[in-house]
Order: C-alpha cells, then sequence, then structure tokens
C-alpha cells in the first residue's frame, strides 16, 4: 500500500464520521492553540524585550568591578546532615549549611584592582568606544562668588543617556576633557534658576578646586560623618579640629585604669589616625572647566528594569573621564579603581568584548546578564504553559483513542475483508496511525489559523498596554511564530494522535478476518 | 497440480470438546479446473474454504499450493498469498459499504500497491467485464444483490488470482440471478483461465457449472455425489 493510498483512506475515513472528527478536533486544536501561543508569545515578548534592550544606551554598556570573593567550595563531608529527615528538607537544609560554611570561610579582598594601565589596556580592545572608571572627586565648585562643595564623576562622552536628559547645551565631546556637565539643582544653587538662565549658564567656565591630604575632605571623611551639614572644608576641619582636641583632652583626663588593653589600644590607634591625617601634606589644585550642559533625572517608570541594573552617574556633576583620571591620579592619588563602565560600539560586539575584560580577570555585568535572566523568566512562564497545553492536547488523545476504538468496532468488517484480500497487519496498523496522524496534522493546521488570528487581534490589544506602561514604540507584533514552535506544535499534535491510536491499531490489526466478517 | 491436500485436517477446541472440520483429506485440483464442493450445513465446507482461501491454518497435514506449503507460511507469506494467488466470492458479498463499486474493486489493487494509472485500467476493465461500468460509482446499498455479487466477483478477479474460491455465491440471490451471476462465474474463469473451486449445497448448480463435484460429510471428501 502505497503512504499516498493510506492517507487517502484514512482521510475519507474520518470525512465518513464528520462530527466526531470535528469534536476530536476541537480537543487537539484547542491544545496545540494554547502551545503555539505559548511559543510565539514567549518568542515575540522576548524580541520586544531584545528590541528594548537594544536601543536602550545600557544595551552597549560593560560594567566592570574587581573581583572581590574569594571563596572555596567546601567538601560535601563538610555539610552532611545527620538525622531521620526527608529527602527535600535534607537538600534543603545541606544547601543552607553550604552557603553558611562559604559566607564563613570566604574572605572580602579585592582581587585585580582596576589600574590606570588596565584602563588604557581595555580602551585599546576592538570595539571599545569608551571607558569609564568610577572616580568620586571631591571639589568645591566655584562661580560668581557662589562656592559650594561637591562631588562628582566621569561620564563617558557622547553617550546617548545624557542627550535624553539634557535641560540645555550639548554632551561632552571625546575629546572635550575641559568641559563639564552639571545638574540643574548646581545650577539652581549657583543662582540660574530659569531656563533662560540655565541657558545662559552653557559656555561660561566655572573653578573647580580639589583638595586632598591634610584638611581635605577626602581625609576628613575618614574621620568624621559625612551627613555633617557643613559644605565649607575650612569651617568643617575647624569644627573637626576642635573636637579631636576636646576628645585627647577628654581621654588625657580619663582614668583608664579600668579599661582592657585592647580598649586602651583601640583609642590610641584612633587619636594616631587623626594624628597621620592632619601630618598628610594637603595638595590643592584649581581648575578651569567650561559648563557644555545642564541636565536633570529622568523619571523612570516601571519598565525601565535595565536602569535599575546600570545606575547612571549619580553625581551632581559630571567630567570628561580624561580629566577625572588626570585629577584622581594627580591631586588626589589614586591610581586604582574598584569599577569602571565600558561601552561598545555595537550591541552585537557586546559578548566578545565582556569575554576579554573577563579573561582580563575582572568581574562584568551586562545587559547579555540581563536579558539571559528576562530570558530565563519568559521560558518558566512559558514553560508552564506550555505542560498545560501538552496536558490538555493528553486529554484530547485519551478521547480521540476512545473515538479510535470505537472505529475499530465500527469497521470490523472492513478491516476484515481487507485481511481477506491480502492486507496485512502492518498495513491495517498503519492505516490506523496515519489516521491518528492525521487528525493530528489537521488539528495543528486549524490551531494554526487560529492562533495567528488570535495573535493579531490579541497582539494589538498586548502591544498597546505594552506601549503605554513602557512609553515607548515596541517594534514588531508580540506574537511571532517561529518555524521552529510551527514546527514543534505540528510534531506535537501529530505525536500525540498518533500515540493515541497506537492501541486501537492494534487491535485492528489482531482481527482474525474470519471472525471479522463473520459477525457481519 | 494447483492445490493439494495431504492428510490436511482442521479441529476446533480439545480433548473431549475437540470438533473435527476436516477430517485428514488428501485431494488433488489441476490448473483451471472447475471444482464443486457439495454438502450439508456443518459438513465442513466453509472450514476447507478457509483453509484454501488462506484465511485460516490447519492443524494438521500439509497444503500444497503450486508444490508450495501453505501450511508453513507465516502471517505476511500467508497475507501475500491472499492478495496475490487467490480470489473469494462470499455469500454475503462483503463489500466495503462507505465505497463505491470502483473503490472496492480497486481495494487489492491498492493493497498491492499497484499504481494509480494500473488501477484504472485494470479496475475500469474488470467492471466491464462484469456488466457494471455504468455503476461504478454507486454504494453498494444503491446496488441489486446481482449487482453487489458482480462486485464482489469483479474485486475478486481483478487481480487475475490463479484460483477463485466462491462460497455459496448465490446464496442470497433469486433463481434468475443465480443463473447470471454463475454463468459470469464461469465465463470470467474460463477467460482468465482461473481454477474455480465452488461451494454449494445446491447439487442442480453443482451439476451445471463445474467439471467435477465432490461431496463433503463429517469432514470428509469424497469424489461424485455421495446421497
Amino acid at each position: 500500500m502505497k503512504l499516498f493510498d493510506v492517507v487517502n483512506m484514512a482521510t475519507h475515513n474520518l470525512l465518513q464520521r464528520p462530527v466526531r472528527t470535528a469534536l476530536n478536533l476541537v480537543g487537539i486544536s484547542l491544545g496545540t492553540i494554547i502551545i503555539l501561543l505559548t511559543a510565539a508569545g514567549g518568542e515575540g515578548v522576548r524580541q520586544a524585550l531584545y528590541s528594548l534592550i537594544e536601543s536602550s544606551p545600557y544595551a552597549r554598556r560593560i560594567q566592570v568591578s574587581v573581583d572581590y570573593w574569594q571563596a572555596e567550595e567546601p567538601e560535601p563531608s563538610e555539610y552532611q546532615i545527620a538525622g531521620e529527615l526527608d529527602v527535600e528538607r535534607r537538600k534543603r537544609l545541606e544547601e543552607s549549611l553550604r552557603l553558611e560554611i562559604i559566607n564563613r570561610e570566604s574572605s572580602y579582598s579585592v582581587g585585580n584592582s582596576i589600574k590606570v594601565a588596565n584602563v588604557r589596556e581595555i580602551e585599546s580592545l576592538d570595539h571599545v568606544d569608551s571607558m569609564v572608571p568610577q572616580i568620586w572627586l571631591s571639589f568645591v565648585l566655584q562661580k560668581n562668588n557662589v562656592q559650594r562643595q561637591f562631588e562628582g564623576e566621569a561620564v563617558a562622552p557622547n553617550a546617548r543617556g545624557q542627550m535624553k536628559n539634557l535641560l540645555a547645551g550639548k554632551p561632552l565631546a571625546a575629546g572635550d576633557t575641559n568641559g563639564i556637565l552639571i545638574h540643574e539643582l548646581v545650577a539652581y544653587h549657583m543662582g540660574y534658576v530659569t531656563k533662560g538662565q540655565v541657558e545662559q549658564l552653557i559656555g561660561q567656565q566655572v573653578t573647580a578646586v580639589f583638595r586632598s591630604g591634610g584638611k581635605s575632605m577626602n581625609n576628613l571623611a575618614y574621620l568624621v560623618n559625612r551627613s555633617v551639614n557643613e559644605s565649607d572644608p575650612d569651617k568643617l576641619f575647624q569644627t573637626q579640629s576642635e573636637f579631636l582636641t576636646a576628645l585627647k583632652q577628654l581621654v588625657g583626663e580619663m582614668d583608664l585604669s579600668s579599661l582592657t588593653d585592647a580598649q586602651k589600644a583601640m583609642i590610641k590607634s584612633t587619636l594616631d589616625l587623626t594624628e597621620q591625617v592632619e601630618a598628610t601634606p594637603e595638595v590643592t589644585e584649581s581648575r578651569l572647566f567650561i559648563v557644555r550642559g545642564v541636565y536633570f533625572e529622568k523619571e523612570q517608570n516601571v519598565f525601565d528594569f535595565i536602569e535599575r541594573y546600570f545606575r547612571e552617574a549619580s553625581s551632581l556633576v559630571l567630567f570628561h573621564p580624561e580629566a577625572a583620571i588626570d585629577v584622581g591620579v594627580n591631586v588626589s592619588g589614586q591610581d586604582e579603581f574598584f569599577a569602571a563602565s565600558v561601552m561598545v560600539d555595537r550591541f552585537q560586539n557586546l559578548k566578545e568584548v565582556e569575554s576579554k575584560i573577563k579573561a582580563m580577570g575582572f568581574e562584568t555585568l551586562s545587559v547579555s546578564q540581563v536579558f539571559k535572566n528576562v530570558e530565563e523568566e519568559i521560558q518558566s512562564v512559558c514553560g508552564v504553559i506550555f505542560y498545560i497545553g501538552l496536558a490538555v492536547l493528553a486529554i484530547a488523545a485519551i478521547g480521540i483513542s476512545n473515538t479510535l476504538f470505537i472505529s475499530v468496532l465500527e469497521r470490523t468488517r472492513e478491516f476484515g475483508i481487507m485481511k481477506s484480500l491480502g492486507a496485512t497487519n502492518w498495513q491495517i496498523t498503519r492505516l490506523m496511525l496515519v489516521e491518528g496522524a492525521a487528525l493530528g496534522a489537521l488539528g495543528a493546521a486549524i490551531a494554526l489559523a487560529m492562533s495567528w488570528l488570535a495573535a493579531i487581534l490579541g497582539g494589538r490589544f498586548l502591544q498597546g498596554y505594552v506601549e503605554g506602561e513602557v512609553g515607548q514604540t515596541v517594534s514588531g507584533n508580540l506574537f511571532v511564530f517561529s518555524w521552529t514552535s510551527v514546527l514543534i506544535a505540528f510534531a506535537a499534535s501529530i505525536i500525540v494522535c498518533s500515540a493515541a491510536s497506537i492501541l486501537p491499531a492494534w487491535r485492528a490489526a489482531r482481527l482474525d478476518p474470519i471472525v471479522a466478517i463473520r459477525e457481519n | 497440480m494447483i492445490i493439494q491436500a495431504q492428510q490436511l485436517s482442521k479441529w476446533y477446541g480439545s480433548g473431549a470438546n475437540r470438533v473435527v472440520a476436516v477430517d485428514e483429506l488428501d485431494f488433488g485440483f489441476d490448473a483451471g479446473e472447475k471444482i464443486a464442493i457439495v454438502g450439508r450445513s456443518g459438513s465442513g465446507k466453509t472450514s476447507l474454504l478457509n483453509l484454501l482461501a488462506g484465511l485460516d491454518r490447519p492443524s494438521s497435514g500439509r497444503l500444497l499450493i503450486d508444490g508450495k506449503d501453505l501450511s508453513k507460511s507465516n502471517s505476511s507469506q500467508m497475507a501475500a498469498y491472499r492478495r496475490d494467488t487467490v480470489g473469494v466470492v462470499f455469500q454475503s458479498f462483503q463489500l466495503v459499504p462507505q465505497r463505491t463499486a470502483w473503490q472496492n474493486v480497486e481495494l487489492p489493487l491498492i493493497i498491492a500497491g499497484e499504481s494509480v494509472s494500473n488501477r484504472k485500467t485494470k479496475v475500469a476493465e474488470t467492471l466491464d467485464r462484469v456488466g457494471l461500468a455504468d455503476r461504478a460509482t454507486h454504494l453498494p446499498n444503491q446496488l441489486s444483490g446481482g449487482e453487489q455479487q458482480r462486485v464482489s466477483i469483479a474485486r475478486a478477479v481483478v487481480k487475475q488470482p490463479s484460483i477463485l474460491l466462491a462460497d455459496e455465491p448465490t446464496g442470497n440471490l433469486d433463481t434468475h440471478t443465480t443463473e447470471a451471476i454463475m454463468s459470469l462465474l464461469i465465463e470470467v474463469a474460463d477467460a482468465l483461465g482461473i481454477t474455480l473451486v465452488l461451494i454449494t449445497h445446491d447439487l442442480a448448480l453443482a451439476n451445471n457449472f463445474s467439471d467435477r463435484i465432490l461431496t463433503m460429510a463429517d469432514g470428509q471428501l469424497t469424489e461424485g455425489v455421495s446421497r
């Protein structure tokens, strides 16, 4: 029997019983629709997220940090739990114990810090647009007789994120080491309040006075709580000096005999530190900068999940990275950093650059991990729905099996005649299997058409909702029917239906032709 | 000899409940011969036909078809024998009710895996031979008893088998139709050189349409008519 004839006979039989076939198809289609929409929705949301992430300024960014944690994996014997426990609870307790050992034994030590040489090495990598080490600079900003203490940090030139948030001016250009960006609050403190005033500030010179050692804020930061409400370093230092003098006097007058040696040593080391800090030579350097732009903090919406991973520079004054490094190295004596952010030229090159940075011994964080996390979440949700679809298909399969059993009983005579005409057991089996597979294929085809329709109608609604929440256009449809998902749905439907017809097929093949013919 | 039986037996049940339907038969049929096996109901005629049709296996003895022992064949070889060597015409026609006359006649060719074009030619020829060319698209329930039996004959001979077995082929037909169907059977068997084995309880029919008559009684087969 040729396959064409088998398919033809199977189809003929299905069409002979239209109501039963239709009811079977409803069950099969329902299960397959769930599977198809799950796969298509998962792929669509994945692509939409991919597109959102790719269009984000953070898509090309790699957060580089030093490897802090050094912990060895304990031996399994070290976290074995004794006692009569059920398997799940034992596993849970052992995992908790393992983590406890790791936390206890691990050393919080800095691995390779990011040195200036590393900055240059990473900058020279292919596809790297910019490399911005994380430096916090404390300085006094002077303008028009206004001077105020601020903190600043470096920001990548031409960063797309800056462009979106500029109230006036433009982003820092690639070689513009004299340019700075200031927060609108800084402008306000300097007396530039209205939009017109802020625009006047663009292109104007400001002086930043950096101090280190001695009375500088950097050193004082070691000694006092930084929340002290005093921005003038001279006044702060005076207050602090008075406090320390009083403390020394107090300690001198105290009867320390009741203290332990350790407590005495602790007091002494604290007082020694204050003397050391005061003895550090103070470096003061004034530099002129030109205000290129005034920016503001963008209000985040709930979908800005990427920004939660990559906080943009949060300081109120932003410097060109080269200027920040220069000040850090030459004024603050800071020639190594704990973190940096790298911008690559294209999102597609992110992984390549990231792996090279990792190979240098640094930790990295990029949207590839964010994307991985999001993808895992989508997959887990889709996984659950997929299994629901399979369950529906399985229930439909029971119905199909039952129907095919009835069909075999009804067609006992037909199978008996076919066997008397020379049909083999396998030919009869194949006929029934193909009948099941034909039901599956037809059900999947109907499901595909229905899913496609549902995707068009539901996709538009979902897209509108997501765009409203995200605040930007989501490209493409949120249901994407990939060839893989269509093939999987068809395969699942055909396999389940064929499997459901195995028992009826076996029964049909076993029919004794004499009995089958005599029964009629 | 195209069919040769040696100590051929068929029994059902065992021990005290054993019923012998075919009892150590020895016979032989030549190619092209027309044999009528007559006997009363329960004489073992149909059991013998089932053995000859390859629908059942002997309990003992040998059944040689063209020198090959059918009793030693496995189920696939038995199916191949039914498909290629033998055609059967049943008393109750045994047509597939959902299939047209054409489709019923085509069925053995489909099972044999013949091409569509071959099938078309053979089915058209055979339906024409049995006088049903104009009834090809009719379902069995749209045909008379005689027409249904013609379809059944067409289906049995469409593959031009060497042996044609007819089990009470006119049992459900009136006298006039019986004559016509028997004439057709003989005509087709002659035209195609087929060995015809006719099973019937009608002695007159056996006399009129066979070269040789065998009588079956209590599982035993004897030459000629025994009373």
